[in-house]
């Protein structure tokens, strides 16, 4: 009884004490007023003559706040390589069954899914895509092979590591070479071109393509890794 | 009731936050606090790109029509390229710690926090 | 009339996180996220940002489920 009693009290106190911590959050939300433009305005003015690139959101990501972007590459690097370090591969995969509708529409599919990835890569600057986004498409290419072909298909290691290796180099190269032509990391070192057209931007089509290669690499890895298990 | 969205996107995105949350504390499965995790992190995503949403607005590109970069008739590019990129992490996060789920699933046969002895009894 | 359907796109995913947290199967939880990142990609788009909804489309239909699912194949099914 007397237990009985003490608990409902202190449920009622921890009852009393959430609604009030949520009534004066949500008032807090609710009188931050986030739609007024600052930066963004900013932003917006100087993006035609700074970039050339038809898509603010590219030249926000890859040219005003290259060095974001730099640091979080290097979490995704980091996390696939603790996933790498907890399953390691094995030679077994989960998914080794034949089924050859799924056989005929992946050998269809796999070139073009590989076509749009990279599509959607070089045309970042002009239309919503990117690295990142291109760069999981294509992911998502090879993760389809890993369901269809079973344990006859795997990664070659070294080409994957040498891919991604290579564009985080040279990722990291050209914010140094920016550094060095011009005044601040991951400026414009290129002619800039004409908005709307394939070739314009200046650097922010080699930053994406350096992106797009990373992430595709990184991802790839990651589906194989979770793919392919490995007994303890 | 209000005079524009943004109350509302504000309500009840923190409402999916305190059920994610709420998720997180109570349920003791691994998987399901991960999940609940990723729930909490999508409420995040929703609130900060649904407040820099007024009705009306075009997305920031430049396309058939539109040449010139105005903000009076496009939306902040800002807040979408941060969350663009967080997006790609989360999952990359996310798979880090099913990992060490999926581990140690293997190791004990279990999931549950609260048969986790592993560092001598708790009595 | 645009703004009831984000109102509703935005009830819809708060039933759906309730029944991902509250649901006794985890499969069930797995795939209701999934629907949860289709409705979240309807209103990103609908808050005119199309970059961040492909990326959550490309997210959520091809990784996201391998990893899940994956990870719910080599652990138990049943929550408890």
């Amino acid at each position: 009884m007397n237990l009985k009693r003490t608990l409902r009290v202190e449920t009622l106190l921890v009852a009393l004490l959430v609604s009030v911590t949520t009534l004066v959050l949500m008032q807090i939300l609710l009188n931050l007023h986030l739609a007024g433009h600052s930066l963004g305005d900013e932003i917006l003015h100087i993006n035609a003559a700074s970039t050339q690139s038809a898509n603010a959101v590219t030249s926000v990501v890859t040219y005003f706040r290259g060095l974001d972007t730099l640091g979080e590459v290097s979490i995704l690097f980091l996390s696939i390589f603790g996933v790498a370090l907890h399953m390691p591969r094995g030679s077994k995969n989960l998914f080794s069954y034949h089924n050859t509708l799924l056989y005929i529409g992946v050998s269809i599919l796999f070139p073009l899914m590989l076509l749009f990835g990279v599509y959607v890569i070089l045309h970042g600057h002009l239309s919503p895509g990117g690295g990142f986004q291109g760069g999981v498409i294509i992911a998502g290419a090879f993760l389809l092979r890993f369901l269809t072909y079973g344990d006859h298909y795997e990664l070659k290691e070294r080409v994957v590591s040498l891919s991604e290796s290579l564009s985080g180099a040279g990722f990291i190269v050209l914010g140094l070479l920016g550094l060095l032509v011009g005044d601040r990391i991951f400026t414009q070192i290129l002619p800039l071109g004409t908005l709307g057209e394939l070739l314009s931007g200046g650097v922010i089509e080699l930053i994406y393509i350096f992106v797009g290669l990373k992430v595709s690499a990184e991802i790839s890895l990651l589906a194989e890794h979770f793919v392919k298990a490995h007994n303890v | 009731m209000f005079d524009s969205l943004h109350p509302l996107i504000t309500m009840i995105s923190l409402a999916i936050f305190g059920v994610a949350l709420l998720g997180v504390l109570v349920k003791k499965n691994l998987f399901k606090i991960f999940l609940a995790f990723s729930v909490a992190e999508s409420a995040l995503f929703l609130f900060f790109i649904g407040n820099h949403y007024t009705p009306g607005l075009k997305a920031p590109i430049a396309a058939d029509g539109i040449t010139r970069f105005d903000p009076a008739f496009m939306v902040d590019p800002l807040p979408q390229a941060m969350i663009l990129t967080t997006i790609v992490i989360g999952i990359a996060v996310s798979a880090l710690g099913l990992s060490m789920v999926i581990r140690y699933y293997k190791l004990t046969g279990h999931m549950r926090i609260d048969k986790m002895d592993e560092l001598g009894e708790e009595q | 009339m645009i703004d009831f359907l984000i109102l509703s796109i935005l009830l819809s995913l708060l039933v759906a996180s309730i029944m991902i947290v509250f649901s006794e199967d985890l499969s069930h939880s797995v795939i209701t996220y999934m629907g949860f990142g289709l409705g979240s990609t309807l209103l990103y788009f609908l808050f005119s940002a199309p970059d961040v909804a492909l990326t959550e489309a490309v997210i959520g239909a091809g990784i996201s489920s391998t990893v899940y699912l994956v990870a719910l194949l080599q652990t138990s099914v049943h929550e408890s």
